[in-house]
């Protein structure tokens, strides 16, 4: 007996060694995923029957000589706000008309389905992508696999827990103010936030539409970068979706450091009151291994960051409020209490605070491409402190807690979160790398290089549920 | 914050949700006249002299052509 494999590097070997099936894989990925449901909550649907169909399909191709690349067979999960074709889309709301999702698949979930993705089921989220669960709405509730008192952070909460704990070796979130990176920081493990438009979100229920993104979650930076290889690209169904070249995302992945210049905003970023004196001491000691392994590291101005957060929270609040309004006030008891709380900020502003966050925008976009150039990423904590208890969430800290995730969503620049070690209590610490638009290569880099000369990615949360296969 | 203001404040979010047509709790009614003046002073941000002469980013493209 053996476990089965943790990474979709790994996942790829053994089934084209032989060692393993999809089907046997899938099979036992599904057993798990059942087993921890009641305690992890990460799935609204499990789609059993179409995942064994197209596992079975992945081998029948192997043993015929056919390999559409490193996603045949690989067990991965969506978050439930993107459409698929064999199962309903919920966004984890009873708002949202049950007849929006009964369509194609989102664009995304074809590519992933084209290159022979194993698709497991649909991941819990918060509603709407936005606020804080609640009981209330009937959905299941994700929790953290490290410790299930915990949040394993929001909003593609469902795809981290799913990830952290192996029920899937990989996923979609979405990203509109650090919904991928936030539960990739809480739960330990790694996940991309895309250029805005390097990515298409055609098929994905709206929240910020100038924010919004699509981006790959999984246990290492390498196995981000695949699933990234298969879903980047433009797509003339999404306007937002930029037409430019898309390079390989592993091509690069070479394990060194050597000749990479880091960037510390030290400004806002390690300075706000509210960062976790841990959480910075882990991150500033990761910069430090980079460093001795090669990377020229440098302190870095970023000006505007007060005002970047102020906008993105504006921007949000905006064209949030937008889709929402007429859900809001045609039926208000139907979304969740903290959901409905967030969504309503919007009415508090004026259309001339709108204007002036993307002025703002306008400002703080043109400083940080200027920084960047003298630098090929930056390093930040992705969060500003460790996964919080339920019992412990206070919603109205939302509008005065810094966003250290959200700035990177105003400027569109891809930020990638991966762990970089555990707090005394044993929960996961992220460290965010952020390059200049269209960087995913140099990002992916730097990522799967630090994950080479260290361990913290492959630690993995005790579980009472990991099915094991016969080898 | 003087009683004045505080009434002031309570009377604009009260406007606010009546112009918008939103019916909200009580609760959520105090929460947000306990925001309102936070969120209003978090807009400072947006209208730093360096915005005056920007054009608004009102669809954003990331572009690497700069």
């Amino acid at each position: 007996m053996s476990e089965l494999p943790r990474t979709i590097v790994e996942a790829g070997q053994w089934l084209r060694s032989g060692k393993i099936t999809a089907a046997t894989l899938t099979e036992a990925m599904l057993a798990r995923c059942y087993a921890a449901q009641e305690r992890l909550g990460a799935f609204n649907v499990i789609t059993d029957e179409a995942a064994m169909m197209a596992a079975r399909t992945a081998d029948a191709d192997f043993a015929r000589g056919i390999d559409r690349g490193p996603l045949m067979g690989i067990p991965l999960g969506i978050k439930d706000l993107l459409a698929t074709s064999d199962a309903p889309t919920t966004a984890n709301s009873r708002v949202l008309d049950p007849a929006w999702g009964q369509r194609a698949d989102a664009t995304v979930v074809r590519k992933l389905r084209d290159a022979g993705a194993v698709l497991m089921g649909k991941l819990v989220l918060h509603e709407f992508a936005i606020g804080w669960p609640d009981p209330a709405t009937g959905f299941p509730i994700a929790r953290n696999p490290w410790d299930p008192t915990r949040t394993p952070g929001g909003s593609s909460s469902g795809t981290g827990a799913a990830v952290c704990a192996g029920l899937a070796l990989g996923g979609l979130g979405s990203d509109t103010g650090g919904s991928i990176r936030g539960p990739a920081s809480y739960c330990g493990i790694s996940g991309l936030k895309p250029t805005f438009g390097r990515v298409s979100k055609e098929g994905a229920v709206p929240l910020g539409y100038s924010l919004d993104t699509i981006g790959p979650m999984a246990r290492t930076a390498r196995d981000c970068a695949i699933i990234f290889d298969t879903i980047a690209g433009y797509d003339p169904a999404d306007p937002c979706t930029v037409n430019v070249p898309v390079p390989s995302m592993t091509a690069g992945l070479d394990g060194t450091l050597a000749g990479v210049r880091i960037g510390i905003p030290r400004d806002y970023f390690f300075s706000a009151p509210e960062l976790d004196a841990e959480v910075k001491a882990m991150v500033l000691a990761a910069v430090d291994t980079m460093r001795e392994a090669g990377a020229t590291v440098v302190e870095i101005d970023l000006p505007y960051s007060e005002s970047a957060a102020a906008a993105q929270r504006m921007t949000i609040s905006a064209e949030a409020y937008a889709y929402h309004e007429q859900g809001l006030r045609e039926q208000p008891e139907q979304y969740g209490m903290h959901t409905r709380l967030r969504l309503l900020h919007g009415m508090l502003y004026t259309a001339a605070d709108f204007v002036q966050a993307q002025r703002m925008r306008s400002v703080v976009r043109d400083a940080w491409t200027t920084a960047m150039r003298a630098v090929d990423v930056l390093i930040t904590p992705t969060s500003t402190a460790i996964a919080p208890t339920f019992e412990s969430f206070d919603g109205t800290k939302v509008d005065t807690t810094p966003t250290l995730t959200g700035v990177w969503n105003l400027v569109g620049f891809p930020a990638l979160s991966v762990n970089c070690g555990f707090s005394a209590t044993g929960l996961p610490i992220g460290m965010q790398i952020v390059g200049a638009p269209f960087t995913e290569p140099i990002v992916f880099r730097v990522g799967d290089a630090y994950q080479q000369i260290t361990d913290w990615h492959i630690r993995v949360p005790e579980t009472d549920y990991a099915a094991e296969v016969t080898a | 914050m003087t009683k004045h203001d505080k009434d002031d404040v309570a009377a604009t979010v009260d406007h606010l949700i009546a112009v918008a047509g939103m019916t909200v709790t009580p609760e959520e009614r105090d929460y947000f006249v306990r925001a309102y003046p936070i969120l209003r002073a978090s807009l400072r941000h947006l209208r730093l002299p360096e915005a005056r002469d920007a054009e608004p980013a009102l669809m954003y493209p990331a572009d690497n052509r700069r």
